[in-house]
């Protein structure tokens, strides 16, 4: 009988899929690590036969990369050296019980068969189990389970069907992980060692003053918009309405050009219309319109829906999602797809939600002949389906964030496999002056995907009369109106990460976290949106309040997940009010600004270093680059950018009396 | 345009554009005399004229009666499009050429002159018509016709459609060489180009105000509402216009397509001032609405 030894990337995995494999399986507790259990029982494998199987985890990365003892002490090397200092990788001290445990249950295996999350850092954990697991037992045939989601008749496909680890992605992996280390290394302890004794000091604590090549431009994004805001100018601007009376109704048509911002021409071109008395029509038409449904949902769109409905931080929309993943209640919230597989069976998983009071109906008129296939969007990353739920729960056995992630995966599920919205759209045009207006009508004929989606708002308007074309008429009303521009608002977290994806910055899954940091840097704060009206005074900065470190490097699969939580609204904020938006800190505008003036032709605060990086990974993974050449290319031109930031740093410590020291002298 | 003396020499097959002024007075006479057949031919060939180089030189003739004859030849052509350049200026040109240039290309090099030149030194009106009425700036007047045609200069242009402040983003975007694709911000690789161009700011759709000077000097504000082509915000300062059957409401002339005929040209030293100026002139002018709206 084959002796298989299973392992996952975190214990609620393991405990899932044992139990779906080997019923109620034994669990056998691990020495000095309670959290971990390894699970026994006999399974048979189409591939192996009857086995006798132990199922145990990990809990995210067991090893850790780290520079040479040399170089770990700050006096102890310049930091230019790290660039190309000796590194090593060596299981993390923490994580030592989990690497012995899986040793010992190796010696004794004869097939390795790993169940890590099916992403690129899921096959890096996969190898480093590899790598301990044959340490102890070279000749362990290895396999690796591809899955996306943990229900039951999925599990049990995918243990009869193992395919091989994807070393591309591991090596992607590598790469970033050397790359993240050197560069954030280096930068940190050059700047914190610059910088620090200018910082004003509380309880003694000096502060690091971190860099990560996705933090920053991160940052920069918050501060670019914040420099927006308050560099504003309001300015005036005249525009012409007009108002024709017809069957009773008062139609308003918009001056076609919007509005202009010199009055006299205003006035000239109202002059015009008013003396010209009659208005033509030009254009009519009435024609059928649709709201589309929305695309199969990606992880990138749950972050920014969640904090544009549910009021969850990215970060916590992520953790909930993560958890509902493990009870197997949604699928694997990490992915980039927005199309469904044909070959998938839909209808199942809506006829699951049919027993809910509140979309339940909803589920059933789509089994009754109202299902339509979803529509597809552009992006599949071949690993995982779009986000959908896997089972139905009673929101009673939910907590209250997990019923609100719970909720709205389902419901947009169901509006994928609905209908779009059905209208009938009214355009009259008049030509008036010279000048163009139009009136626009909607009439929503059928709602469909609407009645379960009520994040999308699509309303029936004020019904048009009906015009002609050529037919005159005499406007009841013509005004000229002025109004005044307003300034941007401070970036939200939706928009946030909407532009660390259009920019490339982080990849979907890690998204979160890089926000998650600049928030514990103190680099920026969040606020509930309109909370604190104004523009944020002249103490931009969150001085004074004294947030934790945080977690370290690598928040990934712990039990912990994020441990910098919501709710660190400044300028009294409640946590629950509503979509967050973030203000820099003096600190974080003062780095941004430094690096902008150092002036290389790529700033640090802009993402382009960071974009190409992110498409190098891709590259790697796609076999059309290696591990070596991409480290090596981008740890040249980070270094070119050390070398100048550290001949120019007056210009790094100018930005920071600017805005740190000076303001606090006052 | 502007193509070196050098690089002609070396690409001597290279086309000829008509309109370039250096092609005929930036020679010196050796290059003259070794490109003169060449030249001519090119010229020929381009204009689709057939030049008897032997004829062309001048030796022969009398300089006094070719002048007069150039003179009125350049005013017969000028005046088919509707400019009138004073005696002074005709004179000045043709003491500036050299003998035996052939005509057509003469016409080509006076007309981008009096184009780059400044209309109120150049240009004698000769008839009422040609210039806006001397009551143009009556503001009481909702609505008149100019039959013209006039000849006017652009001093002035203000994109009257985007915020000031808009505009000032945009050039500030431009100037850390980024732009945005949507939501992507994108980084602008200048093209190497002999770089004292000031590259475009953004493409606007306007609507445009214009300042317009007469060859009087009457200056005049004038509306683009609808698209003229040669009219944007990239457009050289001192660009000359021509217009006929405009409309003029409340002192400010309506700029409408079939009656503004672009004619290009500039005033170099006006257009530079003018574009170095924009960003400050954009921010003080932004600034004191605020202050006067809020």
């Amino acid at each position: 009988m084959a002796r298989i030894l299973c392992v996952a990337e975190k214990p609620s995995i393991a405990k899932a899929v044992a139990n779906h494999l080997g019923g109620q399986a034994r669990a056998d507790n691990v020495r000095g690590i309670q959290w971990v259990k390894n699970y026994k029982f006999d399974y048979n494998f189409q591939s192996w036969g009857q086995s006798s199987v132990t199922f145990t985890s990990v809990a995210g990365h067991i090893q850790n990369m780290e520079f040479h003892t040399r170089y770990q002490k700050w006096t102890g090397c310049q930091p230019s050296e790290l660039f190309d200092a000796p590194t090593e990788v060596f299981v993390a001290k923490d994580k030592k019980p989990i690497a012995d445990n899986i040793a010992s249950l190796a010696a004794h295996a004869t097939i390795l068969f790993i169940w890590t999350d099916c992403d690129r850092e899921g096959e890096h954990i996969g190898s480093q189990v590899r790598e301990i697991a044959l340490k102890a037992n070279p000749n362990m045939q290895v396999w690796r389970a591809r899955f996306s989601n943990i229900e039951r008749a999925h599990i049990i496909q995918a243990a009869g069907n193992p395919i091989r680890l994807d070393d591309a992605q591991v090596s992607a992996v590598s790469a970033r992980i050397e790359l993240d280390l050197r560069l954030g290394a280096a930068f940190t302890r050059m700047q914190t060692l610059a910088l620090q004794n200018m910082m004003p000091q509380r309880d003694d604590v000096k502060k690091v003053i971190s860099y990560g090549s996705c933090q920053f431009p991160t940052l920069g994004f918050v501060v670019d918009r914040y420099l927006r805001v308050r560099n504003f100018v309001p300015e005036p601007f005249w525009y012409i309405k007009v108002v024709h009376e017809k069957d009773g109704i008062n139609v308003k048509f918009t001056w076609r050009r919007g509005h202009l911002f010199d009055r006299m021409a205003v006035i000239i071109i109202f002059e015009r219309c008013v003396s010209a008395k009659v208005a033509k029509v030009t254009k009519t038409s009435k024609k059928p319109t649709k709201k589309w449904k929305p695309l199969p949902l990606t992880t990138v769109e749950l972050q920014k829906m969640g904090s544009k409905f549910l009021r969850l931080t990215s970060q916590d929309v992520m953790k909930t999602a993560e958890a509902l993943y493990t009870k197997g209640w949604i699928s694997y919230p990490r992915t980039e797809t927005d199309q469904f597989d044909r070959g998938m069976d839909l209808r199942k998983l809506i006829e699951r939600q049919q027993q809910d009071g509140r979309w339940g109906p909803f589920a059933q008129s789509l089994m009754n002949g109202g299902f339509n296939q979803p529509r597809n969007g552009r992006n599949n990353d071949k690993a995982h389906p779009p986000i959908h739920p896997v089972n139905y729960v009673a929101p009673t056995q939910l907590n209250d964030n997990e019923r609100r992630v719970y909720e709205f995966v389902v419901r947009r599920f169901l509006a994928c496999c609905s209908e779009d919205a059905v209208g009938e759209a009214t355009d009259v045009e008049i030509e008036y002056g010279g000048e163009n207006f139009h009136a626009h009508g909607l009439t929503v004929i059928a709602r469909n995907y609407l009645d379960v989606y009520p994040y999308d708002k699509w309303e029936s308007s004020q019904n048009l009369p009906q015009y002609t074309v050529g037919e005159q008429l005499e406007p009841k009303e013509s005004s000229m109106e002025e109004g005044k521009t307003s300034a941007p608002s401070y970036l939200t977290e939706p928009e946030l990460i909407a532009l660390m994806d259009a920019n490339g910055i982080g990849t979907d899954a890690t998204m979160a976290d890089h926000i998650g940091k600049i928030k514990d840097r103190e680099y920026v704060m969040a606020r509930v949106k309109g909370a604190a009206g104004g523009n944020g005074g002249d103490s931009a900065g969150g001085n004074g309040r004294g947030r934790g470190r945080g977690r370290g490097r690598a928040g990934r699969g712990g039990r912990e997940g994020a441990a910098a939580g919501h709710g660190e609204g400044g300028a009294g904020g409640a946590a629950n009010g509503g979509v967050q938006e973030f203000i820099p800190t003096t600190l974080g505008i003062a780095l941004i600004e430094g690096y902008d003036n150092v002036g290389f032709e790529t700033s640090l605060s802009k993402p382009f270093l960071r974009k190409e990086m992110e498409v190098q990974m891709k590259a790697i993974c796609e076999g059309r680059s290696s591990r070596n050449d991409v480290v090596q290319q981008n740890l040249d031109q980070y270094r070119a950018v050390f070398i100048r930031t550290t001949q120019q740093i007056n210009v790094l410590k100018a930005a920071i009396t600017k805005y740190v020291v000076q303001p606090n002298q006052n | 345009m502007a193509r070196s003396g050098s690089r002609w020499l070396a690409y001597p097959c290279v086309t000829i554009n008509p309109i370039d002024e250096r092609l005929l007075t930036k020679w010196t006479c050796k290059e003259v005399s070794m490109y003169r057949t060449n030249l001519h031919m090119y010229i020929g060939m381009y204009l689709g004229v057939c030049i008897n180089t032997t004829k062309t030189i001048a030796g022969s003739y009398d300089m006094a009666n070719t002048t007069s004859n150039l003179v009125a030849e350049l005013t017969q052509y000028f005046n088919t499009r509707h400019l009138y350049p004073s005696a002074a200026w005709l004179q000045s040109f043709v003491s500036t050429i050299r003998p035996n240039t052939p005509l057509p290309a003469l016409k080509q090099t006076a007309l981008f002159r009096l184009l780059a030149a400044d209309i109120t030194n150049t240009l004698t009106p000769t008839t009422s018509s040609s210039v806006f009425p001397r009551n143009i700036l009556d503001a009481d007047i909702e609505l008149r016709q100019l039959t013209g045609p006039i000849v006017c200069q652009v001093l002035h242009l203000e994109d009257i459609g985007l915020s000031r402040w808009a505009q000032v983003e945009a050039i500030e975007a431009q100037e850390r060489g980024e732009a945005t694709r949507g939501r992507e911000v994108i980084r602008v690789i200048e093209n190497e180009t002999d770089g004292s161009t000031i590259t475009p700011v953004l493409q606007s759709k306007g609507p445009f105000k214009l300042l317009l000077q007469d060859a009087k000097g009457a200056q005049v504000y004038a509306l683009e509402l609808n698209g003229i082509h040669g009219i944007s915000s990239n457009m050289s300062m001192g660009a000359k216009l021509l217009l006929r059957n405009v409309q003029v409401r409340r002192a400010v002339v309506m700029l409408e397509a079939p009656h503004v005929q672009s004619l290009g040209g500039k005033l170099d030293s006006l257009d530079n001032a003018w574009k170095q100026a924009r960003k400050n002139r954009l921010t003080n002018a932004a600034k004191s609405y605020a202050g006067s709206a809020s």
